[in-house]
């Protein structure tokens, strides 16, 4: 006896068509697709890895930071110490308050090596664009005047005590104008800041800071070993007036 | 899918506890719970991708190049699955890659947490408190919280309100 004809209760039975293929390939594709972008919009952005534009004075030529005071000889055997900082950073304000004046000296007589990383990605987190970078390249502007240390002392001291406000430009003028910059450096300065003269070296060096594994600010480094943020050390840093020669002994020997 | 020949006639829809209608609406509120929380996670990352990129490298898991790349795919693909997940369309698929995109997100955590690394740029915790890596349980508990979302619309992908159920039933 030959088997009942079961077509018609299979296609009873047969579940529902779903989401066609070419809905599920092309919710793929999509994904995919942004994917190569990003990989190829990174590459791309990652390509430019020699540096060739302008270079302040105390900077490198291949855009690794600024050296306050430049003109010091170093005693012998001094440490390095690096500090990546964003000018908008509170946290970065509260190290400037605590240990900047110790810091400061030590660079100045020579017993260390200090070198700033300016970092812009807070005008990024902020969304207030390019508040960081101007402030990062008034600091070089300054340095070109001689007054890098007396610039960033008076761009902290200027931190908007609203996190996010941001700087003008008249801001950064009026801070090189409280560094100290007079006459015709000043003029110099301000020029310097209108047209954005350090863009290259900015957006460089807060490349080059993020190739140096720096993922916040502050980062203080050590003859290039970082304090890590949730050492005890990092929190005196931050918290605790003076404590920076104490810290620099304990972690280099001088 | 169209072999399941021996399925008795009239018992296409699912049955069981889990067909009654308060299953679905708990998947519309799995859908929405996830969906949401990826769209506004992915717009506020997509606003600011140095910084995610930045965040994603703190992690110290993938290379650099590496992990720009994925700081800058990620924030997109998790508007594109907020926005699947929202409109319920394709939602067992959706809920697939949801899942393991969380499951990548509690492991990372997990990962920086037990090598007591602090991803926080310290920017925001202002008034001199330190962020520290207490927060860590919080947000690994709100992943396991969103992954069974994730987990409950792999099972149960038939939601109320969603595109699927318009166009395919």
């Amino acid at each position: 006896m030959p088997r009942p004809d079961a077509s018609q209760k299979l296609a009873d039975s047969k579940p529902k068509d779903g989401p066609s293929k070419g809905l599920i390939a092309s919710v793929v594709a999509v994904i995919l697709v942004i994917g190569v972008v990003a990989a190829v919009f990174v590459t791309q952005a990652n390509k430019s890895s020699s540096y060739s534009g302008g270079v302040p004075k105390g900077g490198t030529s291949d855009a690794t930071g600024l050296r306050a005071y430049p003109d010091v000889k170093l005693k012998a055997g001094a440490p390095t110490v690096d500090l990546y900082e964003d000018f908008q950073c509170p946290v970065c304000n509260q190290l400037e308050k605590s240990n900047g004046e110790q810091i400061l000296a030590k660079a100045k007589s020579g017993d260390i090596k200090l070198v700033w990383h300016l970092m812009t990605f807070l005008q990024d987190n902020l969304q207030n664009a390019p508040a960081s970078a101007i402030a990062a390249n008034g600091l070089y502007c300054a340095a070109d005047a001689g007054k890098a240390a007396e610039y960033h002392k008076a761009n902290f001291a200027g931190q908007p005590t609203k996190e996010g406000a941001g700087y003008s430009v008249a801001d950064i003028k009026k801070f090189g104008k409280e560094a100290g910059i007079t006459g015709g450096a000043l003029d110099t300065f301000n020029k310097c800041v209108d047209d954005d003269k350090y863009k290259d070296y900015v957006a460089k060096t807060a490349e080059n800071a993020g190739k140096d594994d720096v993922t916040s600010t502050p980062t203080v480094k050590f003859n290039g070993k970082a304090v890590s943020n949730t050492s005890q050390e990092y929190n005196q840093l931050l918290q605790q007036p003076g404590s920076f020669d104490a810290i620099l002994k304990q972690k280099t020997g001088k | 899918m169209s072999s399941q020949t021996d399925a008795p006639s009239g018992t296409s829809a699912p049955t069981g506890w889990y067909a009654h209608p308060v299953t679905e609406w708990i998947g519309v509120a799995a859908r929405l719970i996830l969906g949401i929380t990826y769209l506004v996670a992915g717009v506020l990352k997509a606003q600011q991708l140095e910084t995610t990129r930045m965040d994603t490298r703190a992690f110290q898991i993938l290379p650099y190049d590496l992990a720009n790349i994925w700081g800058t795919f990620m924030p997109f693909l998790e508007i594109v699955l907020g926005v699947l997940l929202i409109v319920g369309l394709l939602t067992r698929m959706t809920a697939v890659l949801g899942g393991l995109l969380m499951l990548a997100f509690i492991i990372g955590i997990a990962s920086v947490w037990s090598r007591g690394i602090l991803i926080e740029c310290g920017c925001f915790g202002s008034s001199g408190k330190l962020p520290t890596t207490a927060a860590y349980k919080w947000d690994i508990l709100r992943d396991v919280g969103l992954l069974l979302c994730a987990v409950w619309l792999v099972i149960w992908p038939r939601t109320k309100l969603s595109a699927d159920r318009a166009l395919w039933g």
